[in-house]
């Protein structure tokens, strides 16, 4: 890490990264305060009247727990797209925005190398997605302990939200891995969140009719059950681990495609 | 310093094809320290894809770029301790103040000392404290120019530095480049200027086309340059009768004067104006804009190699 970059790039991701934890606490505390029985049935009426609707939006089930309510109207859509939005804008900021304006010329003319430089820049998008995480969980817990004392296992909380971290790890490889490895700048910002797009709208016909229904099962967010993971299934652990490895691994090939790529900056 | 007895900055056999003859093609250079080497050529020439393999931003498809026995592409790190480099875009990160994207770059080459920063930016007068994106070009050219001296490196690859600049930061400019070269670094100036070149540098590189046509010293330089004549013909039809006698059409209108360039052997134009009616002649010595004007407009060089 390169202490003084790592600092001033934190410093500008900061603002979107607080934007989107507001929206996303916005969301999940509203989803805390639905869940009552009372409004849990009208819930239910509305979804028997638009099911299709519903599943597209991984809210099948309201389940039976409190957790269960907050995975299926939080962790199916949500909780992808939002993060989804914060990683192309951070890794468009973080990298293909300089090469764009030529920034990166000054980056690339002090003496820490290339590496050195991309994961320094790595560990801003992570940091920032632990803080998202870390606020979520702070907030989720606090609310639910405030509405609904005892209705919420908090350890069943942080495993689903550490398995949520891994998808946002692999989302972010994603666009990583575009961000540093494209000559176009235009295709550098969008083809990862392109790509992740692709699969959350998968993902979203997949919930809508049996005979779609293979169409989740083949993109990667296929490896996210984040009840599995309440519920302590070990097919569900191996699948976020699987996410968290793939994005790692997303990350370590673009910072080598960008140590061996010509900037013409 | 790697290696004392090695030229600073090295270029054997450089070429990058990016194809329909645009790229570099076995351009050789040498810098020793304690030389400034002016490098001319016209637009897209090759001149920046040159300097950004010296930087290790783009990897050579044939040939060898070391600086201070370094490779360039494979010990990037290495040589960009020694290095000091003003882009030819002024992109410094515009949402900083000048203050902040220097101290940013300082740190980040672990520079403690931060006097010669200060120091320069008094010389600039840069105000510090201003918006980078607020600055007009010239003073972004002066944050630019801070940051590639501040560390007082070995090696300089100064790409357009003047470009902005009033005349009076032009002169502070050049004067840093001489106590620069006196203290000892490699400075490679790629630049438009003729006069900026003319006075700043000990050797000229002239590049066209992706290659290298001419090296030659100042001295060389100086040696080669002819003088420039205006004579002024007592009428037009006198006039006229010149342009005739050298193939060119008749003079228009009433204009009797003729601009000639390059001229080397006066006595042979003292005895060919002798027959005509001259009513003033009058000399200057021929600008290195003038003698490289052929070159830049595709001309075989006749300077020496």
């Amino acid at each position: 890490m390169i202490l003084p970059l790592f600092r001033h790039e934190l410093r500008s991701c900061l603002f979107p990264t607080f934007i989107i934890a507001a929206v996303a606490i916005l969301y999940a505390g509203v989803i805390v305060g639905m869940y009552d029985p009372a409004l849990g049935e009208s819930l239910a009426l509305m979804r028997d009247a638009m099911p299709e609707l519903f599943a597209a939006f991984g809210m099948a089930d309201q389940g039976t727990t409190l957790l269960e309510f907050m995975v299926n109207y939080l962790y199916g859509f949500l909780l992808v797209a939002l993060p989804l939005v914060l990683v192309a804008v951070l890794s468009s900021r973080l990298v293909a925005r300089h090469i764009e304006r030529g920034s990166i010329s000054y980056l690339l003319a002090q003496p820490v190398g290339r590496t050195r430089l991309m994961l320094s820049q790595a560990s801003v998008l992570v940091f920032c997605l632990v803080l998202l995480v870390a606020v979520l969980t702070a907030f989720e817990l606090a609310c639910a302990q405030a509405l609904f004392p005892g209705e919420l296992d908090a350890s069943d909380l942080v495993a689903v939200n550490a398995a949520t971290f891994c998808l946002w790890l692999f989302l972010s490889g994603m666009c990583w891995a575009g961000a540093c490895a494209l000559p176009n700048v235009s295709a550098a910002r969008w083809a990862g969140v392109a790509l992740c797009t692709l699969f959350v709208l998968a993902q979203m016909l997949s919930g809508v009719g049996d005979e779609l229904s293979w169409i989740g099962d083949v993109t990667p967010l296929a490896l996210f059950d984040p009840l599995g993971i309440a519920s302590g299934s070990m097919g569900a652990l191996a699948g976020a681990a699987a996410l968290g490895v793939s994005g790692a691994v997303l990350f370590a090939l673009g910072t080598i495609a960008f140590e061996r790529r010509d900037l013409s900056v | 310093m790697a290696n004392a007895s090695a030229p600073a900055i090295c270029v054997r056999g450089l070429t990058k094809d990016y194809g329909r003859g645009r790229g570099v093609f076995d351009v050789s250079l040498e810098v020793s320290s304690g030389e400034v080497l002016g490098f001319l050529g016209p637009n897209g020439a090759g001149k920046t894809v040159t300097m950004r393999h010296f930087m290790g931003f783009i990897r050579a498809q044939g040939g060898t770029v070391e600086v201070l026995g370094h490779d360039c592409f494979r010990d990037r790190p290495l040589v960009q301790v020694h290095l000091g480099y003003l882009p030819g875009e002024s992109s410094c990160m515009r949402e900083m103040t000048a203050r902040s994207f220097l101290n940013l770059m300082a740190g980040m080459r672990g520079l403690r000392d931060r006097s010669r920063m200060r120091e320069l930016a008094d010389v600039f007068e840069l105000d510090l404290d201003a918006r980078i994106g607020g600055m007009s070009k010239g003073n972004r050219q002066k944050v630019a120019i801070v940051t590639a001296f501040m560390a007082r490196p070995d090696v300089l690859l100064l790409d357009e530095p003047t470009s902005g600049l009033d005349p009076l930061m032009q002169e502070r400019f050049l004067d840093l480049v001489a106590e620069e070269r006196a203290r000892g670094a490699a400075v490679l100036l790629s630049s438009h200027i003729f006069e900026e070149i003319g006075r700043a540098c000990d050797r000229v590189a002239f590049i066209r086309a992706g290659r290298v046509v001419m090296t030659c010293t100042m001295d060389e330089v100086r040696s080669m340059r002819g003088r420039g004549y205006t004579v002024e013909f007592a009428n037009v039809r006198e006039r006229s009768r010149w342009e005739l006698a050298h193939g060119n059409e008749p003079a228009k209108g009433g204009a009797r004067v003729v601009e000639l360039r390059g001229v080397r052997d006066v006595n042979a134009l003292i005895r060919e104006l002798s027959s005509y009616d001259v009513a003033e002649v009058t000399s200057r010595a021929q600008t290195l804009e003038e003698l490289f004007l052929h070159l830049y407009e595709g001309d075989e060089p006749s300077g020496r190699k």
